[in-house]
């Protein structure tokens, strides 16, 4: 028994492997041989003390035949096992020696050096190019045609693993490589796996190769081999015959036995049943009738049980059958859903995760576009890959992220776009690759929809994603890509009164004078794609849905931008899907115009500090629709900073005007100027009326005043159909107690103010502006009801209605709204010109209620129409009770104050506010 | 089985099976074939050679890689391992570096064979430096690894709970492994197919009996035909 393995020092060892006694080297060789065979660590540690290139040195300079023998098996085993063997082998520049050794006169050392290039390129590390230079592949060629059946079998091997471009596929076939092979598919059982393992390589995906070896009359050969005793043959049998059914149409047996074949396979324990499902993925890939045939023979439920070893598949050492796992798991996911369930088990996942980690791209893309198909709720730290990569990375990694995002809750959103940010995201966008920017499109879709919260991640970094999905519209030609980005869209368009108006700005913008052609046009004439259609219907849909406060300007503007006209024309479209959103959406023009708006939901708020008021939700939406009315036209855009817009009056300056003139001329003038001397000479009265008499027939001239004005507005913008936007104040006053209790509730508190505030009394006595009031109110309960009602009830809510309702509203969407409240106010005061003392104090007053008006818009609330409502009253009651600058100002300054409280309450109640469609 | 239902079953005499049996022909050649697979693979190459000559039969393997492979399985068998693997790897360095679990089995073999004789220290240092590092790369190894270490820990190793790990047929498994494995890479059956064809003859009994009554094969080694049971 040698015991010189176990007793002499590896060092010592590797010393005399460069003895210059030839049998002391002999015999170092053979127990460096036995000792590193099987046993990795030896292997690396002897790589450490470096007898790798001493036993290259052997091999090179040798001639002796036990040592030629030994040396090449030396190699051979410190190429296996091991990368750094390989790696060290293959540095020691061991190949030319070997190659050159294969034509050695002796067999023994023939079929060692063999054995040791087999072994070489086992390893991915080989180098495969070289081996296509000059003659060497000639001499594999002339060694697959050795009588010696080791060689051919090695020879062949070194084939399968060299052999991996098309490049190198065509030049084997050239060479007659596959007439050789097929020769020796008649030899012996290890013969004729490496032969077919050699076929299975030169043909992989490529269709002239495969047709080539058809020709060659193989197929039946191979065909007979998918019944072969070993697993290993029959599947390499299936992996030609998959090749070769790729270039042409095989019949449907040959097909459905390689489908059962490898199918049964899938069971086989080792590598074999590892390989199974990656050839089971080649073979149904993109043929749906094969995937059927996989499901009816119960192939899946193997492959289900079969889990585990795709599990084990995932994590091999080798890069190819962690791919070919990864694709087994693709295209079975995507064929076959119930398996998508099974597939989802944690042993499966999470190796196909952390294959995301991958050192080799390929298996990162493959394992991408398999998870973009199986994703559950995962860690995104892969985003990186999104900076790096070919196309094909990016596209999976984008996909995956979609579909990750499906229905994600808010955190996962978070976390992804934590990780992506946005500006890779906008990059994405506008991808150099058309299918990457449809993905990225659709992740943006993915991302927005849902709460408000997901809408709002678009407007981060200045709503940088938004712009790139805009400009993609724009600028995209797919109709894939612009359906994608009208999706964002429509979901964006679910969000808040900001985020339709972002989308409003974008499908209709709002310029002065010229009205530019919406570009939702373009897409809803676009007849080649009814998903175009469809997607461009749903985003109408989202900005026209009804119970969103500034509804009614936005389908004025899109009515403006002439889309309620296309939608008509749209009724009978071809594709029943963009029929049925078009009469959706159409109706909910038409349900916008009627403002119906009712929900049974309660919700209960605190609309003044002082005075605790609980809205039925009804009433609630009523005081909303009563505010719309009352303010002529819906609120425009709002904005977080407060920056106060207002758009999309449909009518012009010019009816403004002249309905301003119709109204002072025919009602004004003399309903309030002469409508008491009317009155008096009607009652033929000369010296003036009862006041009694006087303070009734203000109330009626008063009403009636407020009822021409009411029907004058609406008449003279009737014409532009958008009803919703006029007023008829018979509902806020019937039916919709709500809105009546906070303007009964405001004006008692004012009014109750007003009257205990110290020295209301020397006011009243000391008036010298109107004596003819303090008269009315010093004259009686009958007089002093009616005086209080037309000051503090009908003047105001007239005046409202005509000058900020009206008026400003309308200059509002022509002009800033600094210069609308300006030359709102100018008129207001102008037409009550009196004194000029006077006139500044309604200027001012008229700037303040602008301003609240204006402001109160901007965040649609009900509490607004209480403060401007509870304002008038207040105002109107100062009037009454005095005209004093100081006390205006103090009160105008109260009011803010309160609008500030107002607002702040309803900024929370907007958080509940539930009037979105989600999609 | 169900005796029981015999009455029902369909009765085959003795004659008529006989005649039957007669009736298939099976090459000369065939059996020749059988004969020679079994030699060749349970390695006895003198019987081979010899039935070569006298039949006429093609063992189809150089019977000279016979003789390499009886030489292994004999050094196995004799406790020689270290010179079993020397063996292997001159005939083929491929097996042992492809096969971690037939590797594992025969250094696991050779530490027994160093507790056998007494070389404690020996087997020790061996366990640590050549079988420890490949229980960490596999599993399955650290529990057999284990069971053979536990051997040192008794003074009286016949009487031990792994005690069988000593016995020759632990020996004769690891033969048999190796064998198997040479036979493998030299493109042959790993097992002899007589065995496998007295097998399907059994099988094949077991399903008849459940349809018919026949002359039955109980005694394997002589091939009676048993007088069916009525």
């Amino acid at each position: 028994m040698p015991a010189s393995a176990v007793c002499t020092k590896p060092e010592d060892l590797v010393e005399s492997l460069s003895s210059l006694d030839t049998s002391a080297r002999l015999k170092a060789l053979r127990d460096v041989k036995n000792q590193i065979i099987g046993n990795k660590t030896k292997k690396l540690s002897y790589i450490k003390l470096g007898a790798v290139p001493r036993v290259v040195e052997i091999l090179a300079s040798d001639t002796d035949i036990p040592l030629l023998v030994q040396s090449a098996a030396a190699v051979g085993s410190f190429a296996c096992g091991t990368d750094a063997g390989v790696k060290a082998v293959l540095d020691s520049g061991v190949l030319p020696h070997l190659l050159r050794m294969l034509s050695n006169g002796n067999n023994k050392v023939v079929e060692a050096s063999a054995r040791s290039l087999k072994m070489i390129f086992q390893s991915t590390l080989a180098p495969k190019n070289d081996m296509f230079q000059g003659r060497r592949i000639d001499l594999i060629l002339a060694l697959l045609n050795s009588g010696n059946e080791n060689v051919s079998e090695v020879a062949a091997s070194v084939l399968a693993r060299c052999c991996e471009t098309s490049e190198h596929q065509k030049a084997l076939a050239d060479a007659g490589c596959l007439q050789s092979l097929v020769f020796l598919l008649s030899g012996s059982p290890k013969r004729k796996e490496a032969a077919l393992d050699a076929l299975a390589a030169l043909t992989r995906g490529n269709p002239d190769t495969s047709a080539a070896l058809a020709a060659t009359g193989a197929v039946s050969t191979i065909s007979r081999t998918m019944k072969d005793k070993s697993p290993r043959a029959r599947l390499l049998a299936c992996m030609c015959l998959s090749n070769i059914g790729r270039a042409y149409q095989q019949e449907w047996d040959i097909r459905k036995s390689i489908l059962s074949t490898v199918g049964k396979l899938i069971d086989e324990n080792g590598q074999v049943g590892e390989e199974a499902p990656g050839v089971l993925a080649d073979l149904v890939a993109n043929n749906e009738e094969l995937q059927k045939t996989a499901y009816d023979f119960n192939i899946i439920e193997r492959l289900a049980e079969a889990q585990c070893s795709i599990a084990m598949a995932l994590g091999h050492e080798s890069e190819g059958v962690r791919i070919a796992a990864c694709a087994c798991i693709k295209s079975i996911s995507r064929s076959v859903k119930n398996l998508r369930t099974t597939l989802t088990d944690e042993r499966l996942v999470w190796p196909l995760f952390r294959l995301l980690n991958d050192p080799s791209p390929a298996v990162q893309a493959s394992a991408l576009s398999a998870v973009s198909n199986v994703v559950l709720d995962f860690t995104p730290h892969k985003a990186v890959f999104f900076q790096c990569g070919g196309p094909m990375l990016r596209l999976n990694a984008v996909w995956a992220l979609r579909n990750l995002l499906y229905l994600a809750d808010m955190s996962v959103k978070e976390k992804v776009m934590r990780e992506l940010t946005v500006s890779t995201l906008v990059d994405l966008v506008c991808d150099s690759e058309e299918m990457v920017q449809e993905q990225a499109l659709a992740f943006v879709r993915n991302l927005v929809y849902g709460s408000v919260a997901s809408v709002q991640q678009i407007f981060a970094a200045d709503a940088a994603i938004l712009h790139a999905v805009e400009r993609q519209l724009c600028v995209a030609t797919r109709p894939e890509i612009c359906t994608q980005a009208l999706y964002v869209l429509s979901n964006v368009a679910a969000g808040n009164e900001y985020h339709k108006d972002a989308v409003m700005d974008f499908v209709a913008p709002a310029l002065t004078g010229d009205r530019s052609v919406s570009i939702l046009i373009k897409f809803l004439l676009d007849m080649s794609n009814p998903q175009l259609r469809v997607a461009a219907v749903w985003c109408i849909s989202n900005l026209s849905f009804p119970e969103s406060p500034g509804v009614g300007t936005r389908v004025a503007r899109l009515r403006d931008a002439g889309i309620q006209l296309q939608l008509q024309k749209m009724f009978d479209d071809p594709c029943t899907d963009v029929k049925d959103r078009v009469k959706t959406t159409m109706e909910q023009f038409l349900c916008t115009d009627q403002m119906t708006s009712n929900t049974g939901q309660s919700v209960s708020c605190r609309l003044h500090p002082s005075a605790a008021l609980t809205l039925s939700h009804s009433s609630w939406s009523s005081v909303l629709a009563a505010r719309h009315k009352l303010y002529c036209c819906s609120n425009g855009a709002a904005n977080r900073d407060a920056k106060v817009k207002l758009r999309a009056a449909p009518w012009s300056c010019g009816v403004v005007g002249s309905t301003m003139i119709i109204y002072l001329g025919g009602l004004h003038v003399p309903l309030s100027y002469s409508g008491l001397s009317i009155v008096s000479t009607m009652l033929s009265r000369d010296c003036g009326l009862d006041p009694q008499v006087k303070a009734i027939s203000l109330v009626v001239l008063q009403s009636a005043e407020l009822c021409g004005a009411v029907w004058l507005i609406e008449s003279s913008i009737r014409q532009f159909d958008t009803r919703l936007t006029c007023m008829s104040f018979d509902q806020m006053l019937s039916g919709r107690r709500g809105c009546l209790l906070a303007a009964v509730i405001a004006l008692s508190s004012v009014i109750l103010w007003a009257l205990a505030k110290p020295g209301t009394s020397v006011y009243l006595e000391n008036n010298h502006y109107d004596p003819a009031l303090k008269e009315l109110l010093a004259s009686g309960g009958v007089s002093l009801c009616a005086t209080v009602a037309v000051c503090c009830g009908i003047t105001p809510l007239l005046e409202e209605f005509v000058y900020r309702g009206f008026v400003l509203t309308s200059l509002a969407a022509y002009a800033s709204p600094p210069w609308a409240i300006i030359t709102s106010s100018l008129i207001f005061s102008l037409v009550h010109f009196k004194a000029p003392e006077e006139t500044l104090v309604l200027f001012v007053f008229g700037c303040i209620l602008g301003t609240v008006r204006l402001v109160a818009a901007v965040d649609a609330d009900a509490a607004a129409v209480v403060v401007v409502v509870g304002k008038a009253a207040l105002w109107r009651a100062g009037d009454t009770v005095g005209h004093q600058r100081c006390v205006a100002y103090v009160e105008g300054l109260g009011c803010l104050l309160l609008l500030l409280l107002l607002l702040l309450c309803s900024q929370l109640l907007h958080k509940e506010g539930k009037n979105k469609r989600t999609y | 089985m169900g005796k029981g239902e015999s009455s029902s079953k369909k009765i085959v005499s003795r004659e008529e099976w006989e005649r039957k049996l007669a009736e298939v022909k099976i090459r000369k050649e065939d059996m020749n074939k059988l004969v020679m697979n079994f030699l060749v693979t349970e390695g006895y190459v003198d019987a081979a050679e010899k039935f070569q000559h006298e039949s006429g039969t093609s063992p189809e393997v150089d019977l000279g890689s016979i003789t390499d492979r009886m030489a292994v399985r004999k050094a196995v068998q004799c406790g020689n391992v270290e010179d079993a693997i020397e063996k292997v790897n001159d005939l083929n360095p491929e097996i042992l570096d492809t096969n971690p679990q037939l590797f594992f089995h025969l250094q696991q073999q050779r530490l027994i064979e160093l507790i056998r004789s007494g070389k404690l220290e020996e087997a020790l240092e061996f366990a640590q430096e050549e079988l420890a590092p490949r229980g960490e790369e596999n599993h399955s190894f650290l529990e057999e690894l284990e069971r053979t270490v536990a051997l040192l820990a008794f003074e009286d190793t016949s009487n031990c709970p792994v005690g069988d790990l000593l016995d020759f047929s632990q020996r004769q498994k690891t033969a048999s492994e190796l064998n198997a494995a040479i036979l493998t890479s030299q493109s042959h059956e790993k097992d002899p197919k007589l065995p496998s064809l007295l097998k399907m003859l059994i099988w094949s009994q077991n399903q008849l009996d459940e349809k018919v009554s026949y002359p039955r094969i109980n005694d394997i080694v002589a091939a009676r035909l048993e007088d069916p049971v009525t």
